[in-house]
C-alpha cells in the first residue's frame, strides 16, 4: 500500500535525524572530557547517511509500482572525527602533559549547534511531509461519504 | 436507461480515479526526497504523470484496451490508469551541492503542498459525481 511506504520512508528519515541529534548532544555535553576508555581527549563524532533502497512488496509487483530507486535513509555508521584534538594552556590540569598543555575535544561548539539546528530542520520538514501523507490518505477516506 | 454501468463514470471520472493513485505514488517520490535531504551523494527523483495522461484523455473514449486474447473483458476502466506508466527517474538539476546531493528542500516541500492539494481536489470531484449518482438512486430526495 503505497501510503505506509511513503510513510515508512518518512519515518526512517525522523529516526535518522533523532539519532543524529543523540549523537551531536554526546558532542556537546563532551566537548570538555579528556579522558575515555580508548584513551586521550573525547573525538566528535558524527552520522553517515546512506540512501537505502525500499523493499518491494508482492503488491507493489502486482500493481507495476516495484522499482529500486524509491530510498529510505538510514544511519550506517557512526564516524570518529581524526582531526587533532585543540591543545589548551593549563598547567594546573591534571591530564596537562609536561610544557603545560592539556590535549581537549576536537569538538567545536558552534559547528555542533550549527548541525542542531539543520537535524532539527531536517526532521521538522520530514513529520511535515509524513502529515501531508496521512491527510491524503485521510482524505481518501472520505471517498463516497 | 440503455446505458451500462460502466458508463455511469465517464472517461474523465476515471482520470480523477487514476490521478489518486499517481499522486499517491508522487507523494511516495517526495518523501523520499525529503527523506534523503542530508544522505550525501543522493539524486533527487521525480515523478511526472500529467503530461501522460493528458495525452491518455485527449484521446478519449477512443482508445482500445490492450488485450491478448478475445475472451478478455474490455474493461474501459482500465483504459485511463493501465496505459499511464510512468517511471521515477533521477531529475537532472543544475545546482550539485558540494556533498553530491541534489535535493531542493524547498521545491520538494511546495510540490508536496501542490500535490495534496489537487490530490483533495480529485477527491472532491470523485465525492461531487458519487453525491449525482446518490442522489439520482434516491430519486432526486
Amino acid at each position: 500500500m503505497s501510503t505506509f511506504k511513503s510513510m515508512s520512508i518518512s519515518s526512517s528519515a525522523l529516526s535518522a535525524q533523532r539519532l543524529r541529534m543523540n549523537v551531536l548532544s554526546t558532542n556537546l555535553a563532551n566537548a570538555q572530557t579528556t579522558r575515555t576508555a580508548e584513551g586521550g581527549p573525547y573525538r566528535r563524532r558524527d552520522v553517515v547517511f546512506t540512501a537505502q533502497p525500499t523493499g518491494n512488496q508482492f503488491a507493489d509487483y502486482l500493481d507495476g509500482t516495484y522499482d529500486t530507486k524509491l530510498a529510505k535513509v538510514q544511519v550506517t555508521g557512526i564516524h570518529e572525527d581524526q582531526g587533532a584534538p585543540r591543545r589548551v594552556l593549563d598547567p594546573s590540569h591534571p591530564d596537562a602533559d609536561a610544557d603545560g598543555y592539556v590535549e581537549l575535544p576536537n569538538v567545536q561548539v558552534m559547528t555542533e549547534m550549527v548541525n542542531m539546528i539543520a537535524a532539527t530542520r531536517a526532521y521538522e520538514a520530514n513529520a511535515t511531509a509524513l502529515n501531508e501523507t496521512k491527510q491524503m490518505a485521510m482524505k481518501a477516506l472520505e471517498i463516497g461519504r | 436507461m440503455s446505458q451500462s454501468v460502466n458508463s455511469l463514470f465517464n472517461f474523465n471520472d476515471r482520470v480523477q480515479m487514476s490521478a489518486l493513485s499517481h499522486r499517491l505514488r508522487r507523494s511516495q517520490v517526495i518523501s523520499a526526497n525529503v527523506a534523503n535531504a542530508e544522505t550525501p551523494g543522493y539524486r533527487a527523483l521525480g515523478y511526472d504523470f500529467e503530461k501522460q495522461l493528458q495525452d491518455v484523455s485527449s484521446q478519449g473514449e477512443a482508445l482500445p484496451v490492450r488485450t491478448s486474447s478475445p475472451k478478455h473483458l474490455q474493461n474501459a476502466f482500465t483504459q485511463a490508469d493501465g496505459s499511464v506508466r510512468p517511471d521515477v527517474y533521477v531529475r537532472p538539476t543544475e545546482s550539485v551541492a558540494h556533498d553530491g546531493n541534489t535535493v531542493d528542500i524547498d521545491t520538494e516541500m511546495a510540490q508536496f503542498s501542490e500535490n495534496q492539494i489537487l490530490y483533495r481536489a480529485a477527491v472532491e470531484s470523485i465525492n461531487r459525481k458519487l453525491g449525482m449518482l446518490r442522489y439520482a438512486i434516491s430519486g432526486g430526495r
